[in-house]
């Protein structure tokens, strides 16, 4: 039987589905018992959620104009070097 | 109207010949998350010039580009590797996997059970715990200060939605690594967000 710790050790992997068949077996066996390695997995993805939420309108710099001169710079740039 | 250069082959034919439209809509579908690569690898203040380099190296190269990977993956390494390059000409690369454990270690007892176990969240949606104003800054806070390939392959995770093959590819770590590097920024992340429930 799986010790919490190790429950929590795997959770990340456990949640992206990248452990193989036995180690998710045992996490599962080992959830269905604890409920607070239950909880924490829970909230491992909740958090990952939260997360994505959070960054979703924070990168900006993708509007025309800065496209367009961020273009600009890049074919100077290419000019600039060619011989 | 396709959304990457793949399902529309005379946008990737117009790219390999380097033409200027077709460039252009490829600097607008990509270049947030090519930001947001830089940005959470080498700061703010630097993210800017290495995105601009790395779409200079981009344009040279399209002629040859094969396409043995998504066109977004490709660009996402070429801003990864410069961003690596910048910060290990700084100094700044340290091999993060080295780093102590973050504090949800010190949470379990000798038997390996929890001694501290986690408590129930007031809130169980990410709009809910996001109403937080606190919440909010406190995790700003800890990505901030988060080691960048932890923050970065969190990053390229839960907001990119790569696979983890992807992620490898981009950051040039290998499987290990990155599930060592999303584990601890995940907790690190609980470990925030815990602590503002419990307070």
């Amino acid at each position: 039987m799986l010790k919490c710790n190790e429950v929590v050790q795997n959770a990340s992997a456990y949640l992206d589905g990248e452990l193989p068949m036995l180690s998710r077996w045992r996490i599962r066996l080992h959830l269905k018992i604890c409920e607070n390695c239950q909880r924490f997995v829970a909230q491992l993805r909740l958090t990952g959620s939260m997360l994505r939420l959070h960054q979703r309108d924070e990168h900006g710099d993708g509007s025309d104009p800065e496209v367009d001169s961020l273009v600009q710079k890049i074919l100077a740039a290419n000019r600039d070097r060619r011989p | 109207m396709a959304n990457a250069p793949e399902q529309d082959p005379e946008w990737l034919g117009a790219l390999r010949r380097q033409d200027k439209a077709a460039f252009t809509r490829l600097v607008r579908t990509y270049q947030t998350s090519m930001m947001a690569l830089a940005r959470s690898l080498v700061g703010r203040d630097a993210a800017g010039d290495v995105v601009q380099d790395s779409w200079i190296s981009a344009y040279r190269a399209l002629p040859a580009f094969e396409g043995r990977s998504s066109i977004r993956t490709w660009l996402l390494r070429i801003t990864g590797n410069r961003a690596i390059s910048h910060l290990r000409t700084r100094g700044r690369l340290i091999n993060e996997t080295d780093l102590l454990e973050p504090d949800v270690t010190a949470r379990f007892g000798d038997n390996g059970r929890w001694r501290e176990p986690p408590v129930p969240w007031s809130e169980d949606t990410p709009e809910g715990l996001l109403a937080s104003e606190q919440l909010r800054q406190a995790l700003d806070a800890g990505l901030e200060t988060m080691p960048p390939l932890q923050r970065t392959v969190l990053q390229l995770r839960e907001t990119e939605n790569l696979s983890s093959d992807q992620i490898c590819k981009i950051l040039d770590i290998s499987a290990s690594n990155l599930y060592v590097l999303l584990h601890r920024a995940r907790t690190r992340l609980w470990s925030i967000v815990d602590a503002h429930q419990r307070s």
